[in-house]
């Protein structure tokens, strides 16, 4: 029995192992495009100035699963699900009896004049994070299309590096799928207190190069800014090549069951490349987040070693991160407006912030900023849709624990009791 | 492999669990002189109260352990030794990942660090210092035996039900 992984992040590290721990010798081929050794994504803007070298990106063995064939540097072009077999590059053929899709994401590249000749970067990989480092050597100004979480590491980064950094936003404010109007606030203060200077509700019209260097860009107003290096980070898409090019049902990302199962029997698919369901409203998401393709990377590893787990869904937001010196938690719909069933709760002192989103007596969305302790235990509440109405006047106050939660029902603290 | 069991009746809150958890979590291990130090001792097991009831709350060393499988960095990992879940500091970026996911709410922040900070069992110790010091035995370090994984993970879900 071969299982095939085409991907080794998130998703296909988590299902590697959960085949692991059903089938200790069954056979793993691991597939990765990138040359690099399995790393963490999401730390790759530490390699920007060096605070990090690749080491300590690097995944490590005791969070690596045993005997995994791993072959770095290969791209699966072809899918034959009939044959059971992949291309690899030009014609390499490898068969397989179960496979799993987990090839992730790429950077949106969006159609702005420039954008694609030098100087210009996206930050997806360990190689980009280098390319962006190697460019921050000669550079005095920077500017940064999309100010979510890529755009603003990526910011602090280069800021940290004393580069002259300008971050463009389309929307009015910044990191706007994690953040509200308020917390959003907080954190301007802190960005403007690190010396990044942001621009809301505009976006670049064109990237201007002079030979292979870029010199500046435009924005939508007219108005020109100096650049010598830009970076984008406007969302990424699915990579659905693969999948396209073996006749699986595919819509906004790749189509899975219950199972994590795609349109054949034989495949499954996990991470940023599925499209599944928003655990909190039931809708249809792609979702380009770690904690989930770790989730949906167990539950098709569980399966595609015999097991039966059921995926529950995504979430459309399941964040956290600390920006300028400022923790910030935020789960679920942080959005919805009040009425109709739904109340928010917003309270706000100095840099704390506390939102909290009601749809009748579930918990559907919170951010914490400054303070996120037991964050973890809303988030549980949220993801399994718990009956809070017992419990309304605890979740707001600051000092919510666990301790409120089991202490309300007996079989709850009875279980804690048992079970050690 | 051991672990700590709780009969909250026992409990009488009056913290030693707390305190004797920072102290052995400091660098000096006195309890004159590890209040003062910095970075300041933290405690991983808490002490909570509702209803007039009190509750120890500590880290379950969970089976699928979510903070282990969130983290982005590589820190949280499970000791495979005494199965305790551990955190390294030398990968943890104070991302808060691991807070945001823990269903008990017992991973904590040490802000002079930046790291996240959780129950690791006392591994130098026979007997982790709150069950050694707790002065009602509520708290206990036995073998979990009796309690098989499977009854575990059914505990994690129903817990998370609600």
């Amino acid at each position: 029995m071969r299982t095939v992984i085409v991907g080794a992040s998130a998703a296909g590290m988590a299902a590697a192992e959960a085949i692991r721990k059903r089938d200790p010798i069954t056979e793993i081929v691991m597939l990765s495009n990138e040359t690099h050794p399995p790393y963490y994504r999401p730390l790759i803007p530490y390699l920007i100035y060096k605070e990090k070298t690749g080491e300590d990106i690097l995944r490590q063995a005791r969070l690596t699963p045993s005997n995994l064939d791993l072959r770095l540097g290969v791209r699966a072009t072809r899918l034959d699900p009939k044959n059971h077999t992949l291309t690899l590059g030009h014609d390499e053929i490898l068969s397989y009896d179960h496979l799993l899709i987990a090839t992730g994401a790429s950077p949106i590249r969006p159609d702005i004049s420039g954008l694609d000749g030098p100087g210009v970067f996206y930050l997806r990989t360990w190689a980009d994070a280098e390319e962006v480092a190697r460019a921050a050597k000669d550079a005095k100004y920077a500017v940064i299309l999309g100010a979510g979480r890529i755009g603003m590491k990526s910011a602090f980064a280069l800021r940290h590096l004393g580069i002259e950094v300008i971050v463009v936003e389309l929307l009015e404010r910044i990191v706007p799928q994690q953040l509200d109007v308020a917390s959003a606030a907080i954190f301007a203060q802190a960005v403007a207190e690190a010396g990044i200077r942001t621009i809301l509700g505009q976006t670049l019209k064109a990237v201007n190069h002079e030979g292979k260097r870029v010199t500046s860009v435009t924005l939508d107003d007219g108005s020109n800014l100096k650049a010598d290096l830009v970076i984008v980070g406007v969302g990424v898409r699915p990579n659905l090549e693969l999948a396209v090019s073996g006749g699986l049902h595919v819509y906004k990302g790749l189509l899975v069951d219950e199972h994590l199962r795609t349109s054949d029997t034989h495949i499954f698919a996990a991470g940023d490349v599925v499209e599944t369901k928003d655990v909190v409203s039931g809708g249809s998401i792609v979702s380009g987040i770690w904690t989930n393709a770790a989730d949906m990377g167990r539950i098709a590893g569980d399966n595609l070693a015999g097991g039966n787990s059921t995926y529950e869904g995504a979430f459309s937001l399941l964040n956290a991160m600390e920006l300028g010196g400022l923790p910030v938690v935020s789960v679920g719909d942080i959005e919805a407006l009040p009425g109709d069933g739904i109340e928010v709760f917003t309270e706000l002192r100095g840099q704390t912030y506390r939102k909290l989103v009601f749809d009748g007596d579930r918990l559907i969305g919170l951010i914490l900023v400054g303070q996120i302790e037991r964050a973890g235990i809303y988030q549980t509440l949220i993801r399994e849709k718990a009956n809070v109405s017992g419990l309304r006047r605890e979740l707001l106050g600051p000092r919510f624990h666990y301790g409120h939660y089991i202490l309300s029902k007996p079989v709850l603290t009875d279980q804690y009791v048992k079970a050690g | 492999m051991k672990r700590i069991f709780v009969q909250p009746d026992l409990c009488t809150a009056c913290k030693t669990c707390e305190m004797q958890c920072a102290i052995e979590h400091s660098q000096a291990r006195n309890i004159f002189a590890s209040p003062s130090e910095k970075p300041h001792p933290m405690n991983r097991v808490f002490v909570e109260a509702a209803d007039g009831r009190k509750i120890p709350i500590f880290c379950r060393h969970c089976e699928d352990a979510p903070c282990v499988a969130a983290c982005i960095s590589g820190a949280m990992f499970r000791d495979p030794k005494t199965d305790a879940v551990m955190c390294d500091w030398s990968r943890c970026i104070g991302c808060w990942t691991c807070v945001m996911v823990c269903p008990y709410g017992v991973i904590g922040r040490q802000l002079e660090l930046g790291k996240a900070v959780k129950c690791d069992l006392c591994p130098e110790r026979e007997s982790p210092a709150c069950v050694a010091s707790c002065p009602t035995k509520a708290l206990q370090y036995e073998e979990v035996e009796g309690f098989s994984k499977n009854k575990r993970r059914e505990f994690a879900s129903a817990v998370a039900g609600g």
